[in-house]
């Protein structure tokens, strides 16, 4: 009989380091010879859930995606006109979106969970939110020309400058950050710049700038609301926002930087790392199929979005990523743009090595997998000994 | 408010100080016949609509008077009797057609005696909101819409007797149906369209069962028993022609038993069947690719008439013969001259088709299904009074279709052969089900039309009761033996050297690119090389090592070389056509590939 000990350090050797201590969680208060008997068929079931070798695991991800993704094509159709104050694209649209790495997807969204000591304050959390939104000037103030002396005349709308809590001085500030010069004079009601115009047409330029000058919030939040959860007894309020700026939000001190999520994975590429925007690929994709009621084993989802990450930089898929990214000529060929492949491919005088399945498939060869995986050859010494 | 603008076919003509009277009074002069029945008015708020242009469903209704409706009883007399026709109601300003436009105008009473003061319209009679085919359905009222489109598309496919002069007809392809009935229920319109005259189907005796598995998601088991006395029977004819031609510099076809020497001459046995003039003798049996005419025609190049015998002619085998699935016996052979003078020559063959595994039968509610199995009589499951059912249906084909249609047919077909006359169902006056119910319990059935039966092959009770009926049903142009077709060699595309596509062809099973996916992925590559090469397009060329493009084989000088580098390290690589067809066309690019020879092991 062998000891516990060895039996753990057994496992070890075959399962990784979170399955193992999920299995010590899990058997916590079991007699030995049951838990010896638990771990047995736990070990059985793992061994049994391993891909075998040869087995075309990008083909089956596709099919597994690509068979349910049919249905949800006929489906999305026929929930045209809905339109919820924060909608996301769901369905094919935004799964297309995910997959072709979008630069600009319909609808990108942060959720914000603020630090622990002041997530259940309501009001302090409203504030915070109130603070994020974009303003322009425009919200807040008349912006008119005055063409005979070239200067641009801002008149404060007091009312809107108290709701949004902003003094002329402060939006005086922002704007001469934006027009790069100092105002002429400022007041409680009325500012007055007079930028470098020469001519009237400059002038309007310069009036257009200062309209849509930010005097406050996070550039790129174009609404910021408050989500109520209920933990036990405990309200806690996070903020989901239209539009994100990942980097900005972080830096506020409000924020629980570990917990923030942003469903952009380009941005959150640029801010957190290839690793992150990998997680929230995969995230996303299973989220948006749920949402559609369909379950899609995750190890398929993951090997997508680990398709899509490994070179270290977002790889749609498709004719631009990493379907045109082979190293076959003919494989390439195969799928879309052929004509560009192949004189792209004689220019440089290419050799296609025959290792892929399509080209494999073309010339007329067994293909590199399942039984076609193994090969006979012959052993050197053997060959010697004749 | 009476004041507005008046419309023609959309346009604006002028204006108008009281619209009503303005529509009212052309509204009259239509029904006078002084404007064409066409014209349709609508007024509406301000302004006034005519319209005039093409493409206008219209519909006739009867108009009503003062709440009493203008078509009286002697007009329903003289109709009858045939003293007046439909046109001449509208020509009197009794029935007129409305458009959509002007129905909004309209309050129109579903029947005579809902009429009051209100209404403006009768209609002529509320099945008439059904088209050609769906009218003919009986009962229709009682399916769901979808169902009844099925049924109106199927009966188009129906075999029945297409033409009345069938016999001196040569088509190329013809079907028709032996023994056709009337349907035993019925609507109006069956006699109405001339489907009486020629019937396209047969009242089936049915029971509502399932029968050991063979009659699963819409299959149906037919008695070998009813077939043999003729059930769904039909005849196919099929027409051949060929023609005399001739050809520039006097030559010309020739109908003719051709001699061994001609080119492409089919061997003895071929033409065992002709007479002298090359023409088959009526009533043989023949099968298919059988001559059927036989001619020669002259070479098609000049050139080839002379190199060193000049005076024999080398003629060419051009005969006629039975197609694939055509087998059958010679019905008809004709010979007559076509317009240039040419003798033209037409045989007709005909074939009886009795009902075989896999044709398509359908009921009159959409309710289609293919022969399962054909079982003898004996093992048919019998009822008390001895009745042996037709065929047998899936219950599982109701429900789920909702075509209660089917059932009341089948329950009215069992009350008319009792009763003797025809039932009648026409949508929204047809026999009611408390009245079949009625008379079904005076013919000493139970009113639900359930019957106890008893196992053909056991001789045991069946332990439920088995609706049973009678329902009309037709047979469809999808035969099996039709559509039969296999193949192991056969003919090649010439480009690609794949085998042909189609069945007309002798073409091969297409494995496409979803077919070929599976087999990737339960990684069958071995199984995926034979499909893909072995099966299609496998051949072996010749590669020069040197330079790796395709080489020569000389096969009089037995010699192998390359023709780009003149090596002679030749060696044999095995690939598909298809791949060899790509280097060919890349070479025409400008783009040459060299091939890398190597070692299989």
């Amino acid at each position: 009989m062998t000891s516990m000990k060895d039996t753990w350090k057994e496992l070890e050797k075959e399962l990784p380091q979170r399955k193992i201590q999920t299995l010590k969680e899990n058997t916590k208060g079991m007699k030995a010879a049951e838990k010896r008997k638990f771990l047995e068929e736990k070990l059985e079931e793992y061994r049994k859930s391993k891909v075998e070798p040869g087995e075309p695991v990008g083909l089956l991800a596709a099919q597994a995606v690509g068979e349910r993704a049919t249905q949800m094509v006929l489906r999305t159709f026929h929930i045209a006109g809905l339109t919820g104050e924060l909608s996301v694209p769901q369905g094919m649209p935004r799964l297309k979106e995910l997959l072709e790495v979008r630069h600009q997807p319909k609808m990108e969204t942060c959720k914000i969970q603020i630090k622990k000591e002041l997530n259940g304050n309501k009001e302090k959390v409203k504030e915070i939110a109130r603070d994020m939104e974009e303003v322009t000037l425009e919200e807040v103030a008349d912006v008119q020309e005055d063409f005979n002396e070239k200067r641009i005349i801002i008149n404060f709308n007091e009312k809107k400058m108290k709701k949004q809590n902003l003094k002329p001085e402060e939006v005086a500030a922002k704007i001469k950050d934006k027009l790069r010069k100092k105002p002429e004079k400022v007041e409680d009601d009325q500012a007055i710049f007079k930028p470098k115009a020469s001519t009237l047409k400059s002038l309007r330029r310069y009036t257009q700038k200062a309209k849509t000058a930010r005097v406050k919030g996070i550039k790129g939040i174009k609404r910021a609301t408050i989500v109520e959860r209920k933990q036990g007894n405990k309200k806690t309020y996070e903020i989901h926002t239209d539009g994100t700026n990942l980097r900005n939000i972080l830096k506020l001190p409000e924020v629980n930087s570990k917990e923030t999520y942003s469903n952009s994975i380009r941005e959150v590429q640029g801010v957190l790392g290839i690793e992150a925007a990998r997680k929230v690929l995969h995230l996303e994709i299973q989220e948006n199929l749920k949402a559609q009621n369909i379950t899609i084993n995750d190890r398929h989802i993951m090997l997508i979005s680990d398709a899509m990450t490994r070179k270290g930089e977002l790889n749609a898929i498709g004719r631009h990523g990493i379907s045109g990214e082979k190293e076959s000529v003919l494989a390439n060929a195969s799928f879309e743009t052929q004509m560009r492949h192949l004189l792209t491919a004689a220019q440089k005088g290419e050799t296609d090595p025959l290792k892929g399945v399509a080209e494999r498939m073309i010339v007329g060869e067994v293909i590199p997998v399942g039984t076609g995986s193994v090969e006979l050859r012959m052993s050197n010494q053997k060959q010697k000994k004749k | 408010m009476n004041e507005g603008s008046v419309y023609l076919n959309g346009s604006l003509i002028g204006s108008h100080k009281n619209l009503d009277t303005l529509a009212k009074e052309i509204r009259e002069k239509r029904r006078r016949g002084e404007l064409p029945e066409t014209l349709t008015v609508r007024k509406k708020e301000d302004e006034v609509l005519v319209n005039t242009d093409t493409g206008r469903a219209l519909r006739p209704l009867i108009i009503i008077e003062k709440g009493k409706s203008k078509l009286t009883e002697e007009h329903k007399n003289k109709i009858e009797k045939e003293e007046i026709t439909f046109k001449d109601l509208i020509k009197d300003g009794i029935v007129e057609y409305l458009d959509a436009e002007e129905e909004e105008d309209a309050y129109i009473a579903m029947k005579e005696e809902e009429i009051t003061k209100e209404h403006t319209h009768l209609e002529i009679h509320p099945s008439l909101a059904f088209g050609t085919c769906s009218s003919v359905n009986p009962y229709p009222e009682y399916n769901m819409s979808q169902r009844l489109e099925m049924s109106d598309s199927m009966l188009k496919q129906a075999l029945g007797l297409y033409a009345t002069n069938y016999n001196v007809r040569m088509d190329t392809e013809s079907y028709l149906m032996q023994y056709p009935q009337k349907p035993l229920t019925r609507t109006k319109y069956n006699k109405i369209l001339g489907l009486d005259k020629k019937p396209a189907g047969q009242n089936f005796t049915i029971a509502v069962m399932s029968y050991i598995g063979y009659n699963i998601d819409d299959a149906i088991v037919l008695n070998k028993g009813s077939i043999q006395r003729a059930l769904g029977r039909s005849i196919y004819y099929r027409g051949y022609s060929s023609q005399e031609r001739r050809y520039p510099a006097g030559q010309k076809d020739r109908f003719e038993v051709p001699s061994e020497k001609i080119v492409g001459y089919r061997g003895e046995e071929a033409y065992k069947n002709l007479d002298e003039n090359g023409i088959i003798e009526p009533e043989t049996q023949v099968d298919s690719r059988d001559v059927l005419i036989s001619k020669t025609s002259p070479p098609r190049f000049l050139e080839e008439i002379s190199e060193l015998s000049a005076i024999e002619e080398k003629r060419k085998e051009n005969s006629t013969t039975v197609k694939a699935n055509c087998e059958g016996k010679v019905d008809w052979v004709l010979m007559t001259e076509g317009e240039d003078g040419n003798k033209i020559i037409k045989v007709r063959t005909r074939n009886t088709m009795e009902p075989i595994i896999g044709d398509k039968f359908s009921a009159r509610h959409g309710q289609k299904g293919i022969v399962g199995l054909i079982v003898e009589e004996e093992d048919m499951p019998w009822t008390e009074s001895g009745v042996v059912p037709d065929m047998i249906f899936n219950p599982h084909a109701v429900p789920s279709r909702m075509t209660a249609g089917f059932l009341l047919e089948a329950i009215a077909g069992k009350k008319t052969s009792f009763s003797g006359k025809k039932t009648n169902a026409t949508a929204f006056e047809g026999e009611d089900r408390e009245s079949l119910k009625k008379k079904l319990e005076e013919y000493g059935f139970k009113p639900n039309g359930k019957e106890v039966m008893y196992d053909g092959r056991t001789g045991r009770r069946i332990e439920a009761q088995i609706f049973t009926g009678i329902v009309y049903y037709q047979k469809l142009y999808h035969l099996a033996s039709q559509k039969l077709h296999a193949r192991a060699r056969g003919p090649l595309q010439i480009l690609t050297r794949q085998p042909t596509e189609g069945k007309s062809r002798g073409g091969g099973q297409k494995f496409g690119s979803m077919e070929r996916d599976c087999l990737i992925g339960h990684g069958a590559s071995m199984l995926l090389k034979e499909r893909l090469l072995k099966e299609s397009d496998e051949t072996i060329e010749l590669i020069c090592e040197e330079c790796g493009t395709i080489a020569v084989n000389n096969k009089i000088r037995g010699e192998m070389y390359c023709e780009a580098c003149g090596s002679k390290n030749i060696h044999p690589v095995k690939m598909s056509y298809g791949f060899k067809l790509l280097i060919n066309e890349l070479k025409a690019l400008g783009i040459q590939t060299e091939l890398k020879l190597e070692d299989k092991m």
